[in-house]
């Protein structure tokens, strides 16, 4: 029965696939439909696009989606990456286009659209509510910057992907990404300096850290 | 910022960023496992040689459908194009390509199913009567309309029970007979000879390009007609020819179109339009009115409700009461207007300061990092015991974002006293103990 089914629909028998097997190969097998290759590439990988989803959007309800997202994009994309490409790095670019789709969509208030009996929560798991404070000022200065610049600010300093990454991901040199880089932290800082909260927050921060020095 | 600051910040940057989560939570981690392991398989099975024997098949066998619905209304067969000679059925059909018509409308019926829609398509044949789920072995509660589907991208939304029929295609449009129910339409404009009709009962609807919803209630002999967008004629039952624009909504009843009980009825009462003949024909203006922003409010079409209030909004504020102020005021809040949505919930707190309005300010001025505002309007909310608690912690919040860590651990501590087991008791909890 169990080879009829087999021939039926051609699953193919699971092979050898040692831990170590390089990125094409993995996609190669994810793409004829082996499961355990399918597991080990979502494996590899998760942690990077979790990575890149979690420290880059701060609605909590929306890192699961968004993650989501990512992988059913990748597996729709994977049979037209070229066998040379670099799975990781294309990993973060998909990542990164659905976590800017995402900011997109949230840059509505949410006392815009949400129901009555809800208070505004974003990056709620932060323990420390003096830092989630912080944290949500940031990501809505970021809201209310250039789209590219937001981007280039919070994959950089809370995805901590270095300059090397970020300019594989937009496809330019590391000179022009440093500039970039540069330019859009001018910009947030700008934005910032008129923020009251954050730049109190900023200051007792450092307070802290020159009493404990 | 100065320099020194900048590198404060970045500091304090990482500090927010370290402190971020990197990762899903376990059981999020799993349901994203699965549901991509899932993606794999399904990818799988349709890639194997079986799923793509049956896939083809199932494309081949679409197609031909539609290569035989489009041969049906293209070729002259005579009983397709109001312009073709009469043909028989069974005669010949290989006709040279130049004497062909040009391709005239052609439908598809669509019936819902499942959770998708258009599982089952079926050409539409002229004269052929189609009743809303009639396809009952497809159709599914959750998508309760079926569809018409036409070649020019036009389509027809007809609600369960409706019945209509397609009276003839064109080559620039059909004719719809709508025998009872209701339907909506939406109807592309394609050229200057775009000839869409549609009948309810007596009354014609002439269309060139835009969307409505028309119904025809025959018990009552009643057309009602609610424009979404552009402008349509309506005439019969003895009237002439009257335009109708969006968003107008018009009510017709024709006298002469209703039954004879119904009509004796409707002559002994003092709006009878008929006169004593039963067969007069005569139209009853029912209710010719404007949808109102509060009809669009009711099907949750924000834009278009503050579009429709937008031009004396400040005026229609000045005369609302509590309750229509706070309705103009979600209208603005979830339309995305603030200045407007906050000028009407200050109207709405004039009259129930404690009432809900008042937590809409607070939280409004929250996302606005108004904190001193926001602190009096949650204040003001908090006088009501149905707010009491969210309107609390609002002003913790509030507090705390203003940098009044003093404040916020105060009101931590009030909170915590009025609610103790509250849904913010965890986070009061922290804040009182700073």
């Amino acid at each position: 029965m169990t080879t009829v089914l087999r021939m039926l629909f051609g699953r193919p028998a699971p092979s050898a696939l040692s831990p170590d097997a390089t990125d094409a190969e993995l996609v190669a097998r994810v793409l004829a439909g082996e499961t355990l290759a399918a597991s080990m590439f979502f494996e590899r990988f998760a942690p990077v696009v979790e990575r890149v989803i979690c420290k880059t959007l701060a609605h909590d309800a929306e890192r699961e989606d968004a993650v989501s997202e990512v992988f059913a994009r990748a597996l729709a994309g994977l049979s037209a990456l070229p066998s040379d490409a670099k799975v990781g790095g294309w990993m973060v670019g998909v990542a990164a286009n659905v976590a800017r789709e995402f900011r997109r969509k949230s840059r509505r208030p949410q006392w815009q659209t949400q129901g009555r009996d809800s208070v505004p929560e974003m990056l709620a798991s932060l323990a420390d509510d003096d830092t989630r404070f912080a944290a949500r000022a940031v990501f809505e200065v970021c809201a209310r910057l250039d789209e590219a610049d937001s981007e280039l600010v919070l994959l950089r300093w809370f995805s901590s992907l270095d300059l090397a990454e970020l300019a594989d991901l937009r496809g330019v040199s590391l000179a022009t990404i440093k500039r970039r880089v540069s330019r859009a932290e001018s910009i947030f800082f700008e934005a910032a300096a008129r923020e009251p909260h954050l730049a109190s927050w900023v200051q007792r921060m450092n307070a802290r850290e020159t009493e404990a020095s | 910022m100065t320099p020194r600051d900048e590198i404060n910040f970045r500091r304090a940057a990482l500090q927010i960023g370290e402190a971020l989560p990197d990762s899903l939570e376990g059981a999020e981690h799993r349901r994203v496992r699965q549901r991509f392991m899932t993606a794999v398989d399904a990818r799988a099975v349709s890639a194997t040689p079986v799923g793509r024997v049956v896939a083809m098949r199932a494309g081949y066998m679409l197609a031909g459908v539609a290569a035989l619905a489009l041969l049906c209304r293209t070729v002259p067969f005579g009983f397709s194009h109001p312009d073709s000679p009469a043909v028989a059925i069974n005669g010949p059909v290989s006709a040279p390509v130049s004497r062909l018509p040009s391709a005239p409308i052609f439908a598809e019926h669509r019936a819902a199913a499942g959770a998708g829609r258009a599982a089952l398509v079926a050409a539409v044949q002229e004269g052929e009567l189609l009743r809303g789920a009639s396809r009952s072995n497809v159709h599914s509660a959750d998508v309760p309309n079926d569809e018409l589907v036409f070649s020019d991208g036009s389509h027809v939304v007809f609600a369960t029970g409706t019945e209509l029929a397609v009276g003839a295609f064109a080559e620039h449009g059909a004719s719809i007979d709508l025998k009872s129910g209701g339907l909506e339409a939406q109807v592309v404009h394609q050229s200057a000879g775009t000839a869409w009709e549609f009948h309810a009962g007596p009354f014609d609807v002439h269309v060139v390009g835009t969307a409505f919803r028309l119904a025809w209630n025959m018990q009552s002999a009643t057309m009602q007609l609610q424009m979404t967008e552009g402008v349509v004629r309506v005439e019969g039952c003895g009237q002439e020819l009257r335009e109708v624009r969006a968003p107008e909504k018009i009510s017709l009843t024709c006298l002469a179109a209703l039954p004879a009980p119904v009509l004796a009825r409707t002559q002994r009462g003092p709006t009878a339009a008929a006169g004593p003949h039963a067969n007069t024909a005569a139209v009853e203006l029912v209710a010719p009115q404007a949808i109102t922003a509060d009809d669009l409010a009711d099907q949750g079409q924000w834009d278009e409700a503050f579009a429709l209030l937008a031009p004396d909004f400040d005026v229609r504020l000045r005369a609302a009461n509590g309750g229509q102020a706070l309705r103009m005021a979600d209208v603005a809040r979830l339309s995305g207007h603030a200045a407007h949505a906050e000028r009407a919930y200050l109207r709405a707190a004039e009259h129930a300061p404690s009432g809900v309005a008042s937590l809409e300010l607070a939280k409004l001025y929250l996302a606005q990092r108004r904190y001193p505002e926001a602190l009096q309007a949650a204040d003001r909310a908090a006088q009501n015991p149905l707010f009491a608690e969210d309107a609390a912690r609002i002003a913790i919040d509030a507090a705390l974002a203003a940098g009044d860590r003093a404040s916020a651990a105060l009101r931590a501590r009030t909170y915590l006293a009025a609610f103790p087991e509250g849904r913010h008791a965890e986070a009061a909890r922290r804040f009182a103990r700073d």
